[in-house]
């Protein structure tokens, strides 16, 4: 977001100064035409105030630091900051622009309000399904009291994410994984907790668990003791989003894929938090992929990753996917496949990875309760077109089912299908 | 948080300054030496001008925002053209385009209006009325002063026409690029 301003993107006349030059010029050239002083007099007022405006105010970009975080929880998104800046700038002279991100509906007008040295905001928004997007950093600029010129203003707040998704992915990450075999050289992570091989002791805090307690160590040191345990958590997982266009059209498909998006990195979040090795892929007309690692910065990978997803206008034929998959990707490995398996082409891509040895699981995220009502139809129509498209989609899920576990995504404000079949243990994929 | 969202009291849509203008445009139709009809008909004219210009500074659209002065420029260009040669008459032109600026200022959708905020933007163009008023009013009148000044009016122009195309003169920042 680093921009580098020259030297004439700082200061700009607006569209009202220039307005009032060519009224006052054409006043002066009539006045002058047509011998009418008054004309004069009218138009040398008009014709100076721009100049005047620009004379007024910062002869530098001021600068502006931001503090700002996000509120609410589910649908409910509120953005709450405290722009500050640095004297001689007046705050009350800055003009704050923002917009609500698409995806998002605004809830109310931001609450603005002004000291003479800081902005505070709250903007208020709805999110209607999952979503992980950005906050559109709002612009700043120095205006005059006439509204003639403007002055930008110097910053670099730092980023906003909008993270929006199911609350039952916040556990996901509990879900014990298929391990893969490690890479050479590299080191599996551990976790120290409360079940799997013994690892130490130490002292025990008094909210402890008293099952824990060894009490032979307690007895001789005089202080209570808690034994501590090395449970292997290191699993693998890849999230492999299939960002080909379907034939619901390009509206439909990127609210799907923005969906897919949020739920990846729900998924990916929870996982990387319990120290998994976390993998995506993306497949529109070619594969991109982040590969499979754990850590912080793969958390910041997978960020990144995913806000560049977009729906691809040619798609990549379906092969292409799996056998690209292998290069990158030991097979065996953990696969969910978000799809909205709008036609046969998702399905064949689940054959290909389980050829190819890939355990898949299937997220199918459902179109049917953002399709909007045609405004021609009755509401016998509607019911019955509504009817027909659901059984559609129970039949294509259930062809999907003979090959891998599929989650018909429906309520897009709850994963726990998808928590539940993970948590099964033959449930989790199959590979051929 | 920008002014495109957000209502507006309709008590603070009509501020004083519109009333100002209002006064001042009508006083200036009042001193256009025109036949009564014609007067009532400018009259007419101009409140509807000055009321739609303040009611299409409330839009939504910023463009819209930005020149909705447009309407009450043209209606005091009209009115300016229309009035005797005069002393009084001159004056009040010049007093109605310093009230059109104050009435700029008086803007509540923007959050940084505010007619004693922005005294240098009416301050000085008033300064300079003032001034050319009393010249032409107080000086002995010949040929020369209105040689000199055309000549200054065209050097205004030429003048105005370097400041729009080089507004970086405005701004003393170092540039971050060579």
């Amino acid at each position: 977001m680093t921009q580098f301003p020259t030297s004439t993107a700082n200061f700009r006349w607006r569209a009202r100064s220039y307005l009032l030059f060519g009224a006052g010029v054409t006043m002066l050239a009539a006045g002058v035409y047509l011998a009418r002083p008054a004309l004069l007099y009218l138009g040398l007022p008009i014709l100076l105030a721009p100049v005047a405006a620009a004379l007024f105010g910062p002869a530098r970009a001021p600068t502006a630091t931001m503090d700002w975080h996000l509120e609410g929880s589910g649908p409910d998104v509120r953005v709450l900051g405290t722009i500050a800046f640095a004297p001689p700038t007046d705050a009350r002279d800055i003009e704050v622009t923002s917009e609500c991100p698409a995806g998002l509906e605004e809830v109310a007008p931001p609450i603005v309000t002004r000291t003479r040295t800081e902005i505070r905001f709250e903007m208020r928004w709805n999110a209607p399904a999952p979503i992980v997007i950005p906050v559109p950093i709002p612009v700043l600029s120095w205006q005059d009291p006439a509204g003639l010129v403007e002055r930008d203003v110097a910053w670099s707040p730092t980023d906003l994410v909008i993270e929006r998704y199911p609350a039952e992915l916040v556990h996901i990450g509990a879900v014990r994984l298929e391990r893969t075999i490690a890479a050479p050289g590299e080191t599996l992570s551990r976790r120290i907790g409360p079940d799997g091989e013994f690892f130490g002791i130490r002292y025990a805090a008094p909210t402890e668990p008293p099952r824990r307690v060894n009490w032979p160590a307690t007895a001789r040191t005089g202080h209570l003791m808690l034994n501590e345990f090395q449970a292997e958590r290191t699993g693998d997982i890849l999230l492999l989003i299939d960002a080909r266009p379907t034939r619901l059209g390009a509206r439909l498909d990127a609210q799907l894929l923005s969906l897919s998006v949020a739920a990846a990195h729900g998924i990916a979040e929870s996982f990387l938090r319990e120290k998994a090795r976390v993998g995506l892929a993306v497949y529109g007309e070619f594969l991109d992929t982040v590969p499979l690692a754990s850590g912080r910065t793969q958390r910041l990978r997978m960020r990144t990753a995913l806000q560049k997803v977009r729906l691809t206008l040619s798609p990549g034929p379906t092969e292409r996917c799996a056998v690209s998959l292998r290069r990158y990707f030991p097979p065996g490995v953990t696969t969910i496949v978000f799809s909205s398996l709008e036609d046969e082409e998702s399905r064949y891509l689940i054959l290909h990875l389980r050829r190819r040895g890939f355990p898949v699981v299937v997220l199918s995220p459902s179109a049917l309760p953002i399709v909007t009502a045609h405004p021609t139809l009755s509401a016998e129509d509607e019911a019955l077109i509504t009817r027909i498209a659901y059984l559609i989609r129970r039949d294509r899920i259930a062809r999907t089912w003979e090959d891998a576990p599929v989650v018909d995504w429906d309520d897009h404000w709850s994963l726990g299908g998808l928590v539940d079949l993970l948590r099964r243990p033959g449930r989790r994929g199959r590979s051929v | 948080m920008n002014a495109k969202s957000g209502r507006v009291p309709r008590t603070r849509v009509v501020t004083p300054t519109v009333a100002l203008l209002l006064v001042a445009t009508l006083a200036l139709t009042y001193l256009t030496p025109l036949p009564g009809a014609t007067q009532v008909l400018l009259g007419a004219l101009a409140i509807v001008a000055v009321a739609g210009a303040t009611a299409l500074r409330m839009s939504r659209d910023p463009l819209a925002r930005d020149l909705a002065p447009f309407a009450v420029l043209v209606i005091l260009g009209v009115l300016a053209a229309a009035t005797s040669v005069a002393v009084v008459p001159e004056l009040l032109a010049g007093v109605v385009g310093v009230v059109f600026l104050t009435w700029l200022l008086d803007d509540p959708r923007r959050a940084t209006q505010g007619v004693s905020r922005g005294l240098l933007v009416w301050a000085i163009p008033a300064v300079a009325v003032g001034l050319a008023w009393a010249s032409a009013t107080l000086l002995p009148s010949n040929a020369a002063p209105v040689g000199v000044a055309g000549g200054l009016l065209a050097a205004a122009i030429v003048t105005l026409v370097y400041l729009i195309r080089r507004p970086e003169l405005f701004d003393r920042d170092t540039p971050a690029t060579i």
